[in-house]
């Protein structure tokens, strides 16, 4: 019995070794398993973390992320889709196919792909055009890569697409600009030189009507040539302002009163057309050149006109508007305050093909001989040239609106004084310098007729020899700005070096332009541009005299 | 009765109340709601919480619950970031009776007795509900966190109560962190409290309680030296050293609460075969600072008490709400009954995250309770409430799923 309970014993106490010890292995398993599954729970943690980083990176990238198997399926779309394509990646369309329209520059895109499949290599990006859920259009620019297996088979086209329909027209401003620079130097030349020559003529004209009265048989001619001059000094006065050469008086203006004064003076001899003017109160000044913003909406009144052979109406509205720069970086503008002034018309509107030419110099949908061509483009030129913006919208049938803006300013505009012209007589003595004979010619019997005594220099450095000598008889130089040698800038800084108190009227056929900016920042006494009148240079002589 | 369910997981109280419960009116298509049952994670405004909920369902309807680890609905399972709940109850012949005692810090036994006062004229009650604070004091330098006790707290309840009922609940808990809990009061929000809800009328409460754990080597030991929680010696030796020989090494006393190992007592025969509804198990928080005994979550585990270790496992914790849950369902509809509305209150130790399990094992529930269509919400506890062997027990790693059934 004793043996038998020994015997118990020994076995109770064999299984309970054995227990505790299977017991404790496993307490020491299981203990190593839980710690390798937080090591892997911590690998699916930072996998988990990376995923939603690369989300996050994907989903608010401004670019659509795909993946597209090889028969050119998507296989997953990123959130960006309903942005750009107004699908949720869940309802994407299977293929490129299914949603590019039928513009025929979409082949060479989706003929990349396919080759980016054959080939396993990485093609040029590509656009391709795609109509949205919504019907409009949308530019893609797609950057494909084939994905490859470890046997260096295609097995998918990782891409990522960009909204360029932006970019196309930033592509296409600039191109525009760059244009518009080339055609504007040519032009601006060509201008200068006419300017010249019709100086001549305008001063010959101007000295034989002095000799006779308006009874004389030749007298209608003559005034018929002043005319014709006048008309040929408007054209290149609008081949000036495309060119951007024509900025000369910048004034605080207040543009609601140019509007109302433009569209009086346009609205008189058009009893067809109705002008509807709709001008915000309070609206900003623009520091502009008056004469060249009057130009601006004259060429957009007869483009208006024009484009209502039947009559109709024309919307003038102005108002203030912030601007931030997402509206003004594809205009290559800064943002900021501008008074926008919108003019809409009701006429046949403008074909899509045609409207990026509309700024173009002597482009014209009219008949030989109904436009120069020139109105557009000047508008383009002279809103550039302040640093505004002009944009246009316009459905053939529907009208068309020109949107300018241009920079608002807190300066108060000064009263606007008109004043009639008429030759004044003066006295005193004038340095005439201009390196073209025909100017000095008939400048200087221009001036003697006015009773100036007069002194003629060919260049600058001739100016400045006789300046010296006789600066004591000498009243006003009269000073052109673009001679070769010493120009006119360089030859205004010595003469004033030589006498501080010196009176100059700078003369250009460019007026003061982009050639001569300094012009501007410079203490001058005034600027006459060529072609000029005979009763406006004898002003401006007065006033500089001091005896107006 | 009517049961609609709301989640969110959004970092604004007052918005994520506002939307649990108008997605839960939306969801059980709620006309007239007389009770709120809301959770909230431990990070998100409870008080903004609160107050969204009320702005939603009116100040009349008492709302209760409080702070939880995390939450659980029929498609939601979340304890990260700020989730909450809220099932909405509309019907006319439930009869609601709530309670609600503050000091639990003080004197978890008075405040039980307070409570149970609450309902001591009631004798239709099927079923108490109680939420309570699990949290006395945070963890400190010196040592793990201190629990309110449940087993004086349920003593407490059940000397002032007329009736033997079920009492079932949870010990309600915001974080790992032990940090401050709160409680809601059917009006207010508050802390330290006892929430008591008696429920009666025309329903039926099923319940099962989930285990997870089995004898490590089924080796008794004597508690020879305890005070209150701590536990300094079994069998006349150094517990923290007993555990250390198991481990091979002292590693474990880093952990809080001890991951794998925990102490159990045996409430059927001794030598028997081994029944989990019958082991009320106790995790250990910690070990002391000074390595003289260990923490347990309740206070429950005296000298002369015969103790297992146990071992959490995940296999059978996942198998076990498995089981449980489809027996339960059996039983309901055995019986000719519909189940309306489950509630599960699940320990903040079984998350996946905590048990190290490849998959939740509350969504073995979800999976079932979904198949019957049965709206469910549950939450992430401290300390489960529920009867074993009869007798109402605060819990440890325990998953207690109530389900309310109606005749058809």
């Amino acid at each position: 019995m004793v043996t038998e309970l020994e015997d118990a014993r020994k076995e109770a106490e064999y299984y309970r070794k054995i227990a505790k010890n299977t017991g404790d292995q496993f307490l020491r398993e299981t203990e190593e398993l839980s710690t390798l599954v937080n090591r892997i729970r911590g690998v699916e943690k930072a996998l988990r973390e990376g995923e939603e980083r690369l989300r996050n990176i994907i989903e608010h990238s401004n670019e659509m992320f795909y993946l597209c198997d090889i028969n050119q399926k998507f296989i997953y779309v990123s959130p960006k889709s309903q942005e750009f394509l107004g699908f949720k990646p869940d309802d994407m369309k299977s293929t490129w196919t299914d949603l590019i329209t039928d513009n025929p520059d979409n082949r060479a895109g989706l003929e990349s792909t396919v080759k980016a499949i054959e080939s396993a290599i990485k093609q040029k990006p590509y656009m391709i055009e795609c109509r949205k859920k919504d019907g409009n259009k949308i530019l893609l620019e797609i950057d494909e890569s084939p994905v490859l297996d470890e046997q260096g088979r295609v097995v998918a086209i990782a891409g990522a697409a960009r909204d360029v329909t932006g970019r196309e027209k930033l592509e296409a401003d600039l191109r525009q600009a760059i244009k518009m620079e080339a055609i504007g130097t040519l032009a601006g030349g060509i201008a200068h030189d006419f300017n010249n020559l019709l100086m001549g003529i305008q001063g010959r004209a101007s000295l034989m009507l002095m000799d006779i009265d308006r009874f004389h048989p030749f007298y209608d001619h003559l005034k018929g040539i002043e005319e014709h001059i006048q008309s040929a000094s408007d054209l290149t006065k609008q081949l000036l302002a495309f060119a951007r050469k024509g900025k000369f008086e910048v004034k605080p203006v207040d543009m609601n009163g140019l509007i109302r004064h433009a569209s009086q003076m346009f609205g008189r001899t058009k009893k067809d057309i109705k002008i509807n003017l709709l001008l915000q109160q309070d609206l900003w000044t623009v520091e502009t050149d008056r004469s060249q913003m009057e130009q601006v909406f004259l060429n957009l009144l007869i483009n208006a006109w024009h484009a209502m052979p039947n009559g109709g109406e024309i919307f003038i509205r102005s108002e203030n508007r912030m601007l931030d720069i997402d509206f003004t970086h594809s205009f290559s503008a800064l943002p900021g305050n501008y008074v926008k002034i919108s003019v809409s018309d009701t006429g046949m509107g403008i074909d899509e093909n045609i409207r990026e030419k509309i700024f173009d110099p002597f482009f014209t949908t009219k008949e030989m001989g109904r436009g120069t061509g020139l109105g557009l483009a000047s508008v383009y030129g002279i809103i550039k040239n302040h640093s505004g913006i002009i944009d246009v919208q316009s459905k053939r049938g529907e009208g068309t609106t020109f949107d300018i803006y241009l920079p608002g300013s807190n300066k108060e505009a000064p009263e606007v004084k008109r004043i009639d012209e008429k030759a004044l007589q003066g006295a005193g003595t004038i340095l005439l310098v201009d390196d073209e004979p025909m100017i000095i010619n008939v400048g200087k019997a221009l001036l003697e007729r006015l009773g100036y005594r007069v002194i003629i220099a060919e260049n600058g450095m001739a100016a400045i020899e006789l300046y010296e000598e006789e600066k004591d008889r000498i009243d006003i130089v009269i000073l052109d700005i673009i001679m070769p040698g010493m120009n006119g800038i360089e030859t205004y800084k010595r003469l004033k070096k030589c006498n501080p108190e010196i009176k100059v009227l700078f003369s250009s056929g460019y007026s003061m332009d982009e050639s001569s900016p300094e012009i501007m920042k410079l203490d001058t006494n005034g600027f006459i541009q060529k072609p000029y009148k005979f009763e406006k240079l004898s002003q401006k002589l007065r006033t500089m005299m001091g005896t107006n | 009765m009517k049961v609609g369910i709301g989640y969110a997981n959004e970092t604004d109280g007052m918005a994520s109340g506002r939307k649990v419960a108008e997605k839960a009116i939306r969801d059980g298509n709620i006309k007239n709601p007389c009770l709120v049952i809301a959770f909230a994670g431990g990070n998100l405004d409870h008080f903004g919480f609160f107050n969204g909920i009320k702005s939603i369902v009116g100040n009349d309807v008492p709302v209760i619950g409080g702070s939880a680890i995390g939450v659980i609905t029929n498609s939601e399972l979340a304890y990260e970031g700020h989730p909450s709940v809220a099932a909405i109850i509309e019907s006319d012949n439930l009869k609601i009776e709530l309670g609600v005692a503050g000091d639990l810090d003080k004197n978890e036994k008075k405040a039980g007795q307070w409570l149970g006062a609450k309902f001591s004229g009631t004798d239709a009650g099927k079923l108490l509900l109680i939420l309570y604070d699990s949290v006395k004091k945070g963890p400190t330098e010196k040592g793990p966190p201190v629990i309110n006790a449940s087993p004086p707290l349920i003593r407490g309840i059940e000397e002032k109560l007329k009736q033997n009922i079920p009492i079932l609940g949870a010990g309600v808990i915001g974080d790992y962190g032990f940090g401050v809990t709160h409680q809601f009061c059917g009006s207010y929000v508050g802390s330290q409290s006892v929430v008591g809800l008696m429920l009666g009328g025309d329903f039926t409460p099923y319940y099962r309680v989930m285990h997870g754990c089995i004898p490590k080597d089924g080796i008794y030991h004597r508690v020879t030296k305890a005070d209150g929680p701590v536990i300094y010696e079994m069998d006349g030796r150094p517990v923290v050293k007993i555990i250390d020989e198991q481990y091979g090494s002292s590693e474990w006393q880093k952990q809080n609460p001890v991951n794998r190992l925990t102490l159990a007592i045996n409430h059927s025969e001794k030598y028997g075969d081994f029944l989990e509804a019958d082991f009320v198990t106790r995790l250990i928080s910690g070990a002391l600072p000074d390595e003289k005994g260990i923490v347990l979550f309740e206070p429950d585990i005296r000298e002369g008490d015969e103790v297992l270790f146990m071992l959490r496992n995940g296999t059978m914790m996942i198998d076990s709400v498995k089981k449980n849950t489809v027996e339960l369902f059996d039983e309901i509809l055995s019986r000719g009954e519909k189940p309306a509305f489950g509630l599960y209150i699940d320990c903040a130790g079984r998350t996946s995250a905590y048990s190290e399990t490849l998959y939740e094992e509350a969504s073995e529930v979800q999976q079932i309770c979904n198949r019957y269509n049965v709206p469910l919400m549950g939450f992430y506890s401290g300390v489960e409430i529920a009867p074993v062997k009869g007798k109402n027990r605060g819990l440890d790693w325990t998953g207690v799923l109530l389900v309310l059934a109606q005749k058809y």
